[in-house]
């Protein structure tokens, strides 16, 4: 089920109160209940796909246990391997089977001859790349001793499939969140206040930014010919916010979810947007993944303690397997590769951590340069974006291409365009941009816990589930959930 | 714990208020049904007329798909009144009025046509369509793409429905929940609405609901004095109209679909009022003439019933200014299968001389009731069968 339906509208206060109400004072009912809840939540999509997440969590606890159980590093090395064959085995064949026996085709097509490949007609598991590498970091750092295994096999399913980071994250590593479900949870008025606050906000940016994007972004996309190249752009804007508002609005609803029942989630987005370069979006977005690529592919690779060539390489596999794990698609990996490219050059010139503290600290407004940085690094980000979202490189270059030729054209098309189709997403993004802008430094959009006037707090509540009646659009599914 | 229950109470009391008694009140009438469950005919949905909102083309796809009727009729609103009954297999004709906006929906609707494609296609081109303007004619085909609606979409759109009548203050609240075996407001207390066949019942106006908007047509009249809508006039018949029809109907070729077109009367008060200003409706008096061609290069026929007066209809064989009635109807079958073979094979001629033998519309039928009697009689008021 989708977090912006009846069904979870239903599914959500009924858990809460059996898990608070009912539950409370026992810590491995609540677990076991919490793994009943997660399967049914997963399970409502295709109750077939259960099997996988049960197989990839008792392989990995199990794993985990024998892992604990022998120092001999040869037999710890065997068993973390099993465990990545299992799970990205698994992930693989789903995800990227009939990626590569395609790609293997064309390519000996190439030669003259097309060979008879398999395929196979596999629909994906939701969520298999955000559970896999969930249960993988687990495994990894039970190798690398950097946590005892679990020992409590209904903590560790709950672990595993806990309902609200279950199907798109965020990725939470093992040694944050599996401590929280060994320990006693105690309801906190005001994190569950909290929590729902940034389901709120998390409803606005999917159901009043993304998912109204989304028309728009559907159309431009279809047929990018029937544009002039300043739609074409509009239509890469509307897309960066769709993502954005699609993804960190999950994410927010997701972490909001996670606090009513006593856990604490980390950021995935701190503003990314606001990024004032590629270093610093990469340190905003989507956090989750970039810091699990970092912690079990970089620094194993090396990291940047190794020679300057050996860590441009580094970053490169980084980025191209950060595009790849999107999908099972060339764009998929083009975009990461653009994304190395841009990147690349701060490193060569020791510039990718120039901006760590707060954009405009201590300032209502960003200064002219700052401005400059942040809309340079949202362009290219923009053009990153486009071939994130067409469906072929073709299609991307096809649209790239129109759009540079001909930005100069038909002025009074994206006039009208913008005067018609375009007037309330832009309107909504300016609202987004601004109350972000104003909480920047806290953790998400709506954190109104400074506010102490009741009747302001409660006046931008019912403003916003207003805005949400009024102008929440089609539903549209969670992009990510693709991945 | 029990402070964020009660805070979380207190905070949803005035949404739930406000929320809960509309949503009670749509479902009360199954204004909230799925799309499934509307297509799914039968006892269920005898009569279907939502009045919170529209989804019929969505509900017209999905019977397509499960039915697949060899025979359908297309068209705007003025397809309506052509109903199974006179054919011969009632079950394999669907009505699909209301499917086409514009002449450029009709390929649209044809490229979409979910699962097999019909032998037949009983065409009501409203000629209008032809009086457009470019800007017109450049505008998006209707999509046909069916989307799945949530209930609490639907409730959205509904609501806000609900509320925008209230502000208009055409907001009916209806007493009583109507007949159970209807889906909608309208359908169920009006016995207005689209039968199992696709057909519309102007329930309100049989029963005499609903006051008669368009007395003698004044509206209607009034529109075409001041150019409205689709009484506006034109320079010409837009040359990319008949091409949209001329492809259409090349496509209907490719799929070996026989099309039989039309255009459907106006009463004949509004047709002398296009007649006293001819030069500013060439597509309505000069169409025929233009588009007749393009059917017979492709061996089909084409029929213009612009004027009721040459059906041998009056006025009262209307029910507004553009939609005539199933008597009027009747009589264009009748003179198209006349001309049309292929039509006489399909439709059951017995039924149709048995009703045109004794042809009365409702609306005739009540004005002079009327006269006769000073309330409307009791059979007026019975609830059709």
């Amino acid at each position: 089920m989708i977090f912006n339906s009846l069904e979870f509208a239903v599914f959500l206060p009924l858990v809460f109160l059996l898990y608070w109400f009912v539950l409370e004072k026992h810590r491995k009912l609540q677990n076991g209940f919490l793994v009943i809840a997660s399967y049914v939540f997963y399970g409502w999509w295709d109750w077939k796909f259960l099997c996988l997440i049960f197989v990839s969590s008792l392989v990995d606890y199990l794993l985990g246990i024998l892992m604990g159980r022998t120092h001999e590093g040869k037999y710890r090395k065997i068993l973390l391997g099993v465990s990545l064959f299992v799970n990205l085995g698994l992930l693989g064949l789903f995800k990227y089977y009939n990626f590569f026996a395609e790609s293997f085709a064309e390519a000996v097509t190439f030669f003259g001859h097309r060979p008879d490949v398999a395929m196979l007609s596999w629909v994906l598991p939701v969520g298999i790349s955000f559970y896999t590498f969930q249960t993988l970091s687990y495994t990894v750092d039970v190798y690398r001793r950097t946590m005892q295994p679990v020992r409590d096999p209904v903590a560790f399913f709950a672990y595993v499939s806990f309902f609200p980071q279950l199907v798109a994250g965020p990725i939470e590593r093992a040694s944050h969140l599996v401590p929280q479900f060994m320990k006693p949870r105690v309801f906190n008025y005001d994190h569950a206040s909290d929590g729902m606050r940034q389901i709120l906000w998390g409803l606005f940016k999917k159901m009043v930014i993304a998912d109204n994007c989304a028309v728009l972004v559907n159309q431009i996309f279809a047929s990018p010919e029937s544009y002039p190249g300043s739609v074409l752009a509009l239509g890469a804007v509307l897309f960066a916010f769709q993502i954005y508002g699609d993804f960190s609005g999950y994410s927010d609803i997701a972490i909001g979810t996670a606090r009513l029942f006593g856990f604490d989630i980390k950021r995935n987005f701190a503003y990314p947007y606001f990024s004032r370069d590629i270093a610093e979006f990469w340190r905003r977005w989507h956090i989750s993944l970039s810091s699990w690529f970092k912690d079990y592919v970089y620094i194993p690779l090396g990291g940047s303690r190794v020679h300057p060539w050996k860590v441009f390489r580094n970053v490169a596999i980084i980025f191209l397997v950060s595009g790849f794990w999107h999908g099972a698609n060339w764009t998929f990996i083009f975009w990461g590769a653009l994304h190395g490219l841009f990147f690349i050059p701060l490193l060569m010139t020791a510039k990718n951590r120039r901006h760590t503290h707060e954009i405009a600290d201590g300032r209502r407004f960003p200064t002219l340069c700052e401005m400059f940085q942040m809309m340079s690094t949202f362009s290219l980000v923009c053009v990153a974006w486009v071939f994130f979202r067409a469906d072929s490189l073709s299609a991307a270059c096809e649209y790239m291409w129109r759009g540079v030729t001909t930005i100069h054209q038909d002025w009074n098309v994206f006039a009208s365009y913008i005067a018609h189709e375009g007037f309330e997403p832009l309107v909504m993004i300016l609202v987004l941009l601004v109350a972000e802008w104003i909480q920047r430094n806290r953790q998400y959009g709506l954190d109104l816990s400074s506010v102490k006037s009741v009747w302001v707090r409660y006046g931008i509540y019912y403003g916003l589930i207003l805005v949400l009646y009024i102008y929440g659009g089609q539903q549209q599914d969670f992009i990510y959930f693709q991945f | 714990m029990k402070r964020f229950y009660l805070k979380c109470g207190v905070f949803l009391l005035p949404l739930a208020l406000v929320f809960l008694p509309i949503i009670y009140h749509l479902e009360r009438f199954r204004e909230l049904e799925s799309i499934e469950v509307m297509a799914g005919g039968g006892r269920n949905a005898e009569l279907i007329s939502l009045a919170y909102s529209d989804p019929m083309h969505l509900v017209k796809q999905e019977v397509l798909k499960n039915r697949q009727p060899s025979i359908i009729a297309l068209g705007t609103s003025r397809v309506l009144q052509i109903q199974k009954f006179i054919f011969h297999e009632p079950a394999d004709f669907y009505n699909c009025g209301r499917s086409v906006r514009r002449v450029q929906d009709l390929k649209s609707f044809l490229s979409s046509y979910p699962g097999k494609k019909p032998t037949m296609i009983i065409l009501g081109l409203d000629q209008d369509f032809f009086g457009v303007g470019d800007e017109d004619m450049e505008r998006e085909p209707r999509s046909y793409t069916s989307y799945e609606t949530t209930y609490s979409s639907r409730a959205v759109k509904a609501s806000k429905s609900f509320f925008s009548l209230l502000q208009e203050g055409k907001l009916e609240l209806g007493e009583g929940s109507g007949d159970a075996s209807r889906i909608g407001l309208n359908a169920r207390l009006y016995s207005d609405g689209y039968r199992s066949d696709g057909s519309y019942l102007y329930g309100k106006r049989l029963l005499g609901e609903k006051s008669d908007g368009d007395y003698e047509f004044a509206k209607t009249i009034k529109r075409i004095d001041k150019r409205k809508g689709r009484f506006a006039s034109a320079e010409r018949v837009h040359p990319k109209a008949i091409e949209e029809v001329d492809s259409f109907l090349e496509l209907c070729k490719e799929h070996q679909i026989h099309v039989v077109g039309f255009f459907p009367p106006y009463p004949h008060k509004v047709y002398r009022r296009f007649a006293e200003e001819r030069a500013e409706f060439p597509h309505v008096f000069e169409i025929q003439g233009l588009l007749e061609p393009v059917f017979v290069k492709h061996g089909f026929l084409l029929f213009d019933f612009s004027d009721i007066a040459l059906l041998g209809s009056n006025d009262f064989e209307t029910f507004d200014g553009y939609h005539a009635s199933e008597t009027a109807y009747l009589k264009i079958m009748d003179k198209m299968v006349a001309a049309e073979p292929l039509l006489e094979n399909v439709m059951d001629m017995n039924i149709m001389r048995s009703l045109l033998s004794n042809p009365y519309s409702a609306r005739q039928l009540r004005a002079e009731l009327e006269e006769a009697h000073p309330k409307l009689p009791a059979i007026i008021n019975q609830q059709p069968k």
